[in-house]
């Protein structure tokens, strides 16, 4: 059996992982994969504290996030697109406004 | 050292080296697919956790749907890299993630939570498949409709927003 211990740190190192690429990165899409990154290393923690869990509390939450973040990937996309065709960049250092000029 | 935990060690090694790739790499599509590894990685962390389930939904949901949809906008939004360089931090980047890795790992040490040892068998040794099907539709029905409303609420949302984008861009040609 695999302590939990490693998959903690893993977690740990993989959410610091994508802390970095979010708060580094310019481009707006390397900060949706950062986002991703961080809810990956939640659930490795959620899976791995729920492992022996009769009722399976652990893993289905576990689900619900998966699901939330492909919502939240779905529209942060649909408004990436609406940015692009407005404004023609995804840098996040010239994306001041939402509104048109 | 066990297989089991070679086979641990070998998916983290790889999993964690593919979210570097994503962290220093400068061509997008490169990270894209690094990210993709990412996802594979943490289905194998999955299933060495004992929750198939989990690992399939993974497979489906990560790296079917939301990969090919960063891979649209990647490649919808793609540009040549020359005339958009973006400055490496390289220091700046290894700096935030030892600096945030370690107050973690200090936190974790401080605390000392008294982990189980887990030495156990999974709960159930087939998978959890049948179990966390049974649950979803009798205890957690609530969650299950409330992930359902929200996905209908996104999916009206996300097309409502791009559809009157592309009205108003044909009306102004």
């Amino acid at each position: 059996m695999i302590p939990i211990d490693y998959y903690i740190i893993v977690s740990i190192l993989l959410f610091s992982i994508g802390t970095a690429i979010v708060f580094t990165r310019r481009n707006i899409l390397y900060v949706l994969m950062g986002i991703e990154l961080i809810f990956n290393a939640a659930n490795i923690n959620l899976v791995a504290f729920g492992q022996f869990e009769p009722y399976l509390n652990g893993q289905l939450f576990s689900m619900l996030v998966i699901t939330v973040a492909a919502a939240e990937s779905v529209v942060a996309l649909a408004i990436i697109i609406v940015l692009f065709k407005k404004l023609n960049t995804v840098d996040l250092s010239e994306i001041k406004n939402l509104k048109e000029k | 050292m066990t297989l089991i935990q070679l086979v641990f060690f070998f998916f983290s090694i790889q999993l964690l080296s593919s979210a570097l790739v994503i962290l220093f790499t400068r061509n997008v599509v490169y990270a894209a697919i690094a990210l993709m590894s990412t996802l594979l990685g943490v289905a194998a962390l999955f299933v060495i956790a004992g929750s198939d389930l989990l690992a399939v939904v993974q497979l489906v949901v990560y790296v079917g749907g939301v990969l090919i949809l960063l891979l649209f906008g990647v490649l919808y939004t793609y540009r040549d890299p020359e005339t958009y360089f973006e400055k490496k931090h390289v220091l700046l980047s290894i700096g935030t993630v030892v600096v945030i890795a370690v107050a973690l790992l200090f936190l974790l040490r401080e605390l000392a939570f008294d982990f189980p040892t887990l030495h156990t068998t999974p709960y159930d040794k087939n998978g959890i498949t049948k179990a966390a099907g049974f649950l979803w539709i009798t205890d957690k029905i609530v969650v299950f409709e409330i992930v359902a409303v929200l996905l209908l609420v996104v999916l009206v949302g996300a097309g409502w927003i791009a559809g009157k984008v592309l009205e108003q861009n044909k009306k102004a040609s």
